[in-house]
């Protein structure tokens, strides 16, 4: 689906190492640097997608009812509070990663504001979609924990990236998965977190 | 089936009660989880019948049908495509309990999100959309419901679709409610204001909000519904946010504190209330039993011209400043947006929203006239593009029915439809299409081939035009008058006119526009005639103008007009917009700068537009290319790495900074042989295998260049054997390597190691987003968090 989103500005500029104490930016190249996160933003187009799998305990980790076992602290620590998962996917498309790479050879400080910019909107976009989940089963009286969490920290290996790309059906959103478990286009994110 | 009348005469009587949570009501009577609950109250009647009977003996003057998940999407998600039988069925057990409750008792059909999304926010096509929802609806009618509750929505376009379904079927009385976050707007950015103008304009019979919230959090969302809602209002909160206690989820607030809230909502004017998650029979009887004696409030909001889109209302008043309507998105007379569209191409489209918005316009007029395109097919696509990217209402600008018609059923919120005229058929057509979808629309008073040339003629046309959209529903403030601005070269008196059609326009209750720039079409500097018409006809009584707000002599004779006009109470905007301005900093005065400070200041101001020019003249003046680096350029990136490292420069600030350098560079790099420019060493630098992130590397080895370092980049994703390949070749002093992910940074020791066994002699230096001094150390490498610590890194180790 398509994820409306509101520029988060704030994240964006402290992303880029903006503080309003201590930096001593003028108000016009503040404008500036927004005027850019705003044509940024007109290249983004975010997507989102998300499945709710039951599960059972396994060994360090949980057994989805697809069969798939997935391994890791966090993922055990489901266990404790939930009996199903939300696992989702947010991506700000090809068309801004196309962008960026042409900017990085003509123009590296737009590059960096537009890099800035498509990762903290894919990462409003998982927000968006907890909220949006949450808010379809509040209906069932089931309740979505905001805390999300993606394969690749700590223990939970990001090869799990393989498997929730599959259950996601990722491909049909134009997004592939490196030897390495990389998502491209790079501003792609998966998550999961519990539903109890 | 009641009328949308003899709802509204009970409406005056009395606040109506609505009943509680159905799903909460339903799990407790046996529901397991993750059934179908629509499925398993069909095969459960004696519950349904139970749940509304408890509801009607609390005091529910209204009950849904367990219909919430009744549409064709979600039924099918259960193998189900009997939707039309399922909802008849439903709502059947729903009318026969309201039929025997000895009282009125209205049954409304229950809809609630179809959980997909429609163009131009998702994939599911919206015609396609209407008649699928169509399903639920015959199947709820043929079950007997007297009016239908469209609830829980977050998607106004969703919204739109059901109520445009509705009215496609029948008259029934529509209730809508939508889900607002903390934020006070829905999930996909509404407003509540955004979403009542686009849906009373619609045609819904009342509106308010469920859900989400508890009643404290939604009183102020009806308080600040009320002065502008034409139609009823609704309330149906949850008893407050649930929580999760011996895994069971809960909802915090009791009957008895829930009712205490009747008075409040009903001192804020609220006509409808009941109770969504978490309530039960005893919260909708402590309401009832509180809102017995409470008188309710109908709608007391005066006439206003309001426009909508997706996220917000602009509302204008007598009072309001002069509303810009943004000219600049219609190809007429632009070479670039003509190419453009012709190729199927938007940017210029975007940016000309995107700058609109910044200067100031109010609305976005949309114009996609021109030779050589499917002009309806056009304007669609830039609907459909714009509607997700701008908060400002459109304005419909075509002269072709069929388009204006499916522009208007495709657009989410309240457009202005740019224009209707007298002229038959298109006013025949215009007029019903406008009115159905709630579009309002620019009177164009011409009739027949002439432009009448009097104010008295143009008025003639008005009252004829504004007789026929009366019979539509239109009033006064949903039509702005084109005062018809014509050409002052040809015809002096022509001014006079206009401002005389738009002062009467003002007297009788109109609202009126102008396309401005055509008062001063064949004269030389054309902005001066502008901004003087847009002064006089702002206090003619003016309300909207069609104008180009890039102009800025012509934005700021507006804010001045308003502000002598009253229509900016305390100057608010004139100070805010002259105040920020006044504080825009002025360049230093260059006259004043000698050639190093010229050089200096472009590169810690990152000013790369002047850079060559700037260090070309520092040439000019004597100075040797060497003495322009190692005095002038070094020294300034040094004070930017400093502003930097004390966070009084952010990363975008050092970026240009770096690259101001860079380009300065290339002037003086063919003056500058080996001999004057000692090379600081060399380094070779890859983002290690796996990892496709390289903009960390690519700021580095900007920032490493400039200090004099010679940097072979070897790109992205590097397998450990080919940076040791190009470790023995070059023989750099160190070896940089970066990556953002853990998974990616054990690829580090493995380059150390190999490089090792090769012998080869070079300091390891790492980076990256996870990677920490701690580790650094644990692999034998130097560690740098960032461009500046990597130069100052680099030094330290060659020297």
């Amino acid at each position: 689906m398509d994820i409306p989103f509101e520029i988060p500005y704030t994240r964006i500029l402290t992303r880029l190492g903006y503080k309003k104490s201590t930096s001593t930016m003028l108000s016009c190249q503040l404008e500036a640097v927004k005027s850019v996160i705003e044509e940024a933003a007109g290249f983004i187009a975010l997507k989102g997608t998300y499945i709710i799998q039951d599960f059972k305990p396994a060994e360090h980790g949980i057994e989805l009812e697809s069969g798939d076992i997935i391994t890791g602290t966090l993922p055990a620590k489901l266990n404790e509070s939930a009996s199903s998962a939300l696992i989702m996917a947010a991506t700000s498309g090809k068309t801004i990663m196309d962008k960026i790479e042409e900017l990085k050879s003509t123009n590296l400080e737009r590059a960096v504001i537009f890099d800035a910019t498509a990762s903290e909107i894919t990462d409003w976009g998982l927000e968006w979609i907890v909220k949006y989940a949450a808010t379809m089963l509040k209906h069932q009286s089931r309740v979505v924990s905001r805390k999300r969490f993606s394969p690749g920290y700590g223990d939970f290996d990001l090869s799990n990236q393989r498997i929730f790309y599959s259950l996601l059906h990722l491909e049909q959103f134009d997004i592939h998965l490196t030897d390495s478990c990389m998502l491209v286009p790079e501003k792609s994110v998966i998550a999961m977190t519990g539903v109890r | 089936m009641r009328s949308v009348k003899e709802i509204n005469e009970l409406l005056a009587k009395k606040i109506l009660i609505l009943d509680g949570a159905t799903g909460t009501q339903l799990q407790m009577r046996g529901m397991p989880a993750g059934v179908c609950p629509e499925l398993w109250t069909l095969e459960h009647p004696d519950v349904q019948e139970a749940i509304h009977n408890a509801y009607i003996s609390s005091g529910s003057d209204v009950i849904y049908t367990p219909t919430f998940g009744g549409n064709y999407y979600k039924l099918s998600e259960y193998g189900c495509d009997d939707v039309e039988e399922v909802n008849r069925r439903l709502a059947s057990v729903s009318r026969k309990c309201a039929d025997n409750a000895g009282k009125t008792v209205l049954v409304a059909g229950n809809i609630g999100p179809c959980g997909k999304f429609i163009k131009p926010f998702g994939e599911l096509d919206f015609d396609e959309a209407v008649e699928m929802f169509k399903r639920q609806i015959r199947g709820l009618l043929d079950g007997g419901v007297d009016m239908f509750a469209v609830e829980t929505q977050i998607d106004i376009q969703e919204t739109r679709a059901w109520v445009i379904a509705i009215k496609e079927m029948c008259p029934n009385f529509i209730l809508t409610t939508m889900t607002f976050e903390p934020t006070v707007r829905t999930l996909n950015g509404t407003t509540p204001e955004a979403a009542l103008i686009t849906l009373q304009s619609l045609g819904v019979h009342a509106f308010g909000c469920n859900c989400s919230s508890g009643p404290a959090e939604m009183l102020p969302i009806i308080q600040r519904l009320k002065p502008i809602a034409h139609i009823p209002l609704v309330a149906k909160p949850n008893a407050g946010l649930p929580y999760i206690e011996n895994g069971k989820t809960k909802f915090p607030m009791g009957s008895t504190e829930f009712g205490t809230y009747a008075a409040q909502f009903a001192e804020a004017g609220v006509n409808f209330m009941g109770g969504c998650c978490g309530t039960s029979p005893d919260h909708i009887k402590e309401l009832a039993t509180n809102m017995a004696d409470q008188s309710p409030r109908p709608a007391y909001a005066p006439d206003y011209a309001a426009l909508s889109s997706a996220r917000e209302a602009v509302i204008t008043r007598s009072g309001s400043p002069v509303r810009i309507i943004g000219e600049r998105i219609n190809p007429t007379g632009k070479k670039k947006l003509q190419a453009e569209l012709k190729e199927g191409i938007f940017t210029t489209v975007q940016t000309f929203a995107r700058e609109q918005k910044s200067t100031g316009a109010a609305v976005l007029d949309v114009n996609a006239g021109m030779p050589g395109i499917n002009e309806e097919e056009t304007l669609l696509k830039i609907i459909s593009l714009l509607t997700p990217q701008t908060s400002l209402p459109l304005s419909i600008d075509t002269t072709n029915p069929e388009a204006a018609e499916k522009a208007m059923r495709l657009y989410p919120g309240r457009p202005l439809l740019n224009s209707i005229s007298g002229e038959s058929p298109r006013l025949e057509k215009l007029l019903p299409a406008a009115a159905k979808y709630g579009a309002m629309f620019i009177l164009l008073p011409i009739m027949g081939n002439q432009i009448p040339a009097t104010a008295q003629e143009r008025i003639t046309i008005i009252n004829d035009i504004y007789a026929k959209a009366e019979k539509y529903g239109f009033k006064k403030c949903d039509i702005l008058i084109d005062g018809l601005a014509m050409t002052v070269s040809a015809n002096q008196k022509a001014p006079a006119e206009t401002l005389k059609t738009i002062k009467w326009a003002a007297q009788e209750g109109f609202g009126s526009v102008i396309g401005l720039s055509n008062i001063s079409f064949g004269l030389p500097e054309r902005k001066w005639a502008n901004a003087a018409f847009l002064a006089m006809a702002t206090q003619a009584g003016l309300t909207h103008v069609i104008a180009n707000p890039m102009e800025e002599v012509l934005t700021n004779i507006k804010l001045a007009s308003d502000l002598l006009s009253g229509t900016d109470p305390d100057g608010i905007n004139y100070i805010t917009s002259f105040a920020n301005k006044t504080a825009a900093p002025t360049a230093p005065a260059k006259a004043a700068e000698s050639p190093e400070e010229a050089v200096r200041n472009g590169i810690i101001n990152g000013i790369r537009e002047d850079i060559k020019l700037t260090v070309k003249a520092a040439l000019d003046s004597g100075f040797k290319p060497a003495d322009i680096l190692e005095n002038m350029m070094i020294p300034a990136i040094v004070h930017v790495g400093d502003l930097y490292e004390k966070k009084e420069y952010f990363l975008p600030q050092l970026i240009a900074s770096a690259e101001t350098m860079k380009m300065g560079f290339t002037v003086l790099e063919p003056l500058l042989n080996s001999a004057n420019r000692e090379k600081k060493g060399k380094i070779l630098f890859a983002t290690v295998e796996g990892d496709i992130h390289d903009i960390g590397k690519n700021i580095v080895i900007l920032m490493l260049r400039n200090y004099g370092f010679e940097v072979i980049d070897l790109g992205k994703d590097v397998k450990a054997s080919k940076i040791v390949e190009a470790a023995e070749r070059e023989k750099p002093d160190i070896i940089a390597l970066s990556a953002l992910m853990t998974t990616t940074m054990i690829r580090m020791p493995e380059v150390i190691e190999q490089a090792k066994l090769s012998a080869i002699k070079a300091a390891f230096m790492v980076g990256g987003a996870v990677v920490t001094e701690d580790w650094a150390q644990s692999i034998g490498a130097h560690y740098s968090a960032n461009g500046v610590e990597a130069v100052k890194k680099a030094q330290e180790l060659i020297k």
